[in-house]
């Protein structure tokens, strides 16, 4: 029972009751309190009906959406039945509360990149990593916080300091910001002439184009 | 130097083209948790922004490291 059909019929009888006690005709009471409840029946049936029609609307509109993508269809589909029969008939209640999870979960991540921005593991698949860095045409701005020793020192590391050269020869301008870490010194070091002091921060503009200059200046991945 | 910086600009990050955000989420010891890639104009404006902070007080590669006889380690 909704709240607007529990309030109006209480409404009602409470109306019915105080009449018949202040001495109107019991028949007459009894009828208004009837058009009362009768009044809340079909307030309650008009705004069931309003949801009705927009969970209608909502629900042609995603069939529509799932007609015109074949694989969101399928997806969907298939994540509706397995959701319906965990929650519905998993032996723990563990399982149905992983199920809400990974469906909020699945929600949120797909409304992040509607907003323009995703989380990622470290070294995921969609890392932005090499395969982003190559798509740049004109600049990176990037900072090194922390002390990325290890990496610089892998493969991986070696790999991505070879793509920031790459691009310095597409004349896309490298600027780096090294914040600190014997890592970023070391790794200049290894490309150009050694600091005559220990510092811990420093600025480097990479001229256009200019590999030379950025060997002086690439450290720590941003 | 790195002590002289901001909290709120010591951050790990890329801007690419000045379009795209590539941060790295930190746990407290400086180790990667997440990587956080946003084309959000907003959060690539913020970005730009402390960048531009970052390098106005910054120096030089040649300040730190003056030019001394080539030596690769």
């Amino acid at each position: 029972m909704t709240p607007v059909l529990l309030i109006g019929v209480a409404f009602s009888v409470l109306l019915s009751v105080i009449l018949v006690v202040l001495g109107i005709d019991t028949s007459n009471s009894a009828i208004i309190g009837l058009v009362g409840t009768t009044i809340s029946l079909l307030l309650d049936l008009m705004l069931r009906v309003g949801k009705m029609e927009q969970k209608l609307i909502a629900a042609g509109g995603l069939s529509r959406e799932m007609v015109k993508d074949p694989q969101l269809f399928s997806a969907l589909t298939s994540m509706a039945t397995d959701y319906h029969k965990i929650v519905e008939g998993a032996p723990y209640e563990l399982f149905a509360e992983r199920a809400k999870d990974v469906l909020s979960e699945c929600q949120d991540n797909l409304h992040n990149l509607v907003e323009g921005y995703m989380i990622l593991p470290p070294l995921s698949q969609f890392s932005f990593g090499l395969k982003g860095l190559s798509e740049l045409r004109r600049s990176v701005k990037a900072t090194s916080y922390v002390d990325a020793e290890g990496f610089w020192n892998s493969v991986a590391g070696e790999k991505y300091f070879q793509a920031n050269v790459e691009l310095l020869s597409k004349d896309v301008q490298i600027v780096r910001d090294l914040h600190r870490g014997p890592g970023h010194r070391r790794k200049i070091q290894a490309h150009h002439p050694p600091p005559s002091k220990s510092r811990h921060a420093s600025s480097r503009r990479l001229g256009r184009g200019d590999p030379a200059r950025a060997l002086r200046g690439l450290s720590d991945r941003g | 130097m790195a002590e002289e910086i901001p909290r709120e600009l010591c951050e790990d990050y890329l801007i690419g083209d000045d379009a795209v955000l590539v941060q790295l989420l930190l746990t407290r010891e400086g180790v990667a948790r997440a990587e956080r890639i946003s084309i959000d104009p907003q959060d690539v404006r913020q970005a730009i922004s402390n960048f531009e902070r970052l390098v106005g007080g910054a120096y030089e590669y040649e300040q730190l490291f003056p030019a001394e006889p080539n030596q690769r380690l």
